[in-house]
């Protein structure tokens, strides 16, 4: 029998999974995180799916990392601990979701800098928030929902500055197609009117702080009291498993985005390979779950099983909603992004890769001297080696190339190689016997 | 260590680690990154150029809550759950 495996149980990975344990076809789900949701579903609008994966007969297999997607379809996963297994599949399904774009802003290494994704992730799993005052930096609609979270929580927020683009017709319009979002965008703006905090636009911002984030300086010279800052310029694809895997990515100018191409039934390039979700083009978790209820109906019926009860009625409501889901996913992406002359305001001095002390002056020398992409880039300043892979610093570099007048759809992003996190040597060695 | 920026720690029953050579006080089975920012504990490490360095992503992404846990370095503590004993070092 052939053997599912699934990478990432969000609403797209997990509701995938779930339909396919229901038709018998015992799908083995694997996922970084200890409980099911991904970062979407992490609250109650999780609940209906983990009470689902726990009454199912799937292998659910928690906290573990994908670290390898070897060609023949075996992958290798590391546990918590460190330990390293490896799993054999002969249809693969990827579901990594979305990551949190990172820019650079002067000071964003100072301790009490966290991300958007981060404060959330305190708040609802740890039930910690906030003491002193908070400030808020990024763009987009995480950045204004988070803002939302936290005065719900009860924290108190010194302010808000947005440095994406200015909400126009178009991206009204693209939000048009889904009233619900916008009218929660609508509710989220007027909870921070009421609640008296300023959103500013202006960038570039600074971080101050001798051991720890005090303010955040303004463009204009004014300060806001900062105890913790929350850091984050919308999300994006998140494509390292697609690249893992050796499937082919093409630039999309819809997203704006390097992107792993799909047929109608979320095939990739690779066949036996299907992308489902916000990997595949930031869509949102409407989107994620409708393409999930869609494969999942293709994939039973490749295995000329039955539809499972109410399979088929929700597979035709959601492609039916999809196309529509797409423009709004495709509206709010664009909504975050910060323009290249954001970058080019930032001072040299700026650290842009975290792991190996990089500033932007470097990477503009590295331009100066004739490199124009992330990977020459990487090789002549060290923007990228660290032990973060790249991953903190590649949107920064990828603004400051572009303010450069070199356009991202020239830049195909780089080879993701084995070991996708770091392992321990030891867990490579075989004891001698 | 100085003013925390966070209110009410994760739950559970406090465990004793090693930080640095000193004994700290954590709620079993938490999280330990958020455990060592809710202790009040905000630098993790230093960036390439000596600055202070703290938690940022808390996924398991940036590294910046890397610490050498019981002998093990550029363990994420993120993705570490807390136990009694743990050896912590802040790396540098």
């Amino acid at each position: 029998m052939s053997r599912i495996a699934i990478v990432g149980a969000g609403p797209a990975g997990g509701t995938l999974a779930v339909w396919l344990a229901t038709a018998g076809l015992a799908p083995m789900l694997i996922d970084a995180e200890q409980c099911p949701g991904g970062a979407g579903w992490r609250g109650a609008e999780g609940d209906g799916l983990r009470r689902a994966i726990a009454g199912s007969s799937l292998d659910y297999r928690p906290n573990n990392e994908l670290i390898d997607i070897a060609t023949d379809g075996r992958l290798t996963l590391q546990d918590a601990t460190g330990r390293l297994t490896a799993v054999a599949a002969d249809c693969l399904v990827l579901a990594p979701g979305a990551t949190e774009r990172l820019l650079p802003v002067p000071g964003w290494t100072l301790p009490g800098v966290l991300g958007l994704g981060a404060l959330q992730r305190l708040l609802k799993r740890d039930g910690m928030r906030a003491s002193g005052p908070l400030a808020l930096v990024g763009s987009g609609p995480l950045l204004r929902l988070v803002a939302a979270q936290m005065i719900e929580a009860g924290v108190t927020l010194s302010g808000i500055v947005d440095a994406g683009r200015p909400i126009d017709f178009k991206l009204l319009a693209g939000l048009a197609r889904r009233p619900a979002a916008l009218l929660q965008g609508l509710q989220l703006d007027l909870r921070r009117r009421l609640a008296g905090i300023p959103l500013i636009h202006g960038f570039p911002v600074a971080l101050h702080g001798k051991t720890q984030v005090e303010a955040v300086e303004l463009a204009d010279g004014r300060r806001l009291e900062a105890a913790l800052v929350g850091l984050g310029f919308g999300l994006q694809s998140n494509t390292e498993l697609a690249r893992l895997a050796g499937l082919r990515l093409s630039w999309a100018p819809a997203w704006a985005a390097w992107l792993p191409e799909r047929d109608r039934h979320f095939q990739s390039s690779r066949t036996n390979v299907f992308i489902l979700g916000d990997g595949a083009g930031l869509g949102g978790m409407a989107l994620a779950e409708a393409e999930a209820l869609c494969l999942a109906g293709h994939l039973i019926e490749r295995a000329q099983r039955p539809l499972p009860a109410g399979l088929a009625v929700l597979r035709r409501r959601a492609a039916r909603q999809r196309p529509g889901l797409t423009r709004a996913g495709q509206a709010l992406a664009a909504w975050s992004q910060v323009s290249a002359s954001n970058l080019q305001a930032l001072a040299d001095q700026t650290i842009v890769c975290r792991c190996e002390g990089t500033t932007a002056g470097r990477v503009r020398a590295a331009l100066a001297a004739g490199y124009q992409s992330k990977a020459t880039i990487k090789l002549a300043s060290r923007a990228g080696m660290g032990v973060c892979q790249g991953r903190c610093c590649e949107a920064g570099l990828q603004g400051l190339i572009e303010a450069a007048g070199i356009p991202p759809s020239r830049d195909p992003p780089g080879t993701v190689r084995l070991p996708l996190r770091p392992v321990i040597a030891a867990a490579f060695v075989k004891e001698p016997s | 260590m100085t003013s925390v920026p966070f209110t009410s720690p994760p739950a559970g029953p406090l465990v004793e680690v090693d930080l640095d050579g000193s004994p700290l006080f954590l709620p079993d089975g938490a999280n330990l990154a958020a455990a060592l920012m809710a202790a009040g504990v905000l630098r993790f490490g230093d960036t390439a150029d000596g600055l202070p360095r703290g938690p940022y992503c808390l996924m398991g992404t940036c590294h910046g809550c890397a610490l050498t846990i019981d002998d093990v370095a550029q363990s994420r503590s993120c993705r570490t759950t807390v136990r009694a004993g743990l050896v912590l070092r802040t790396a540098s």
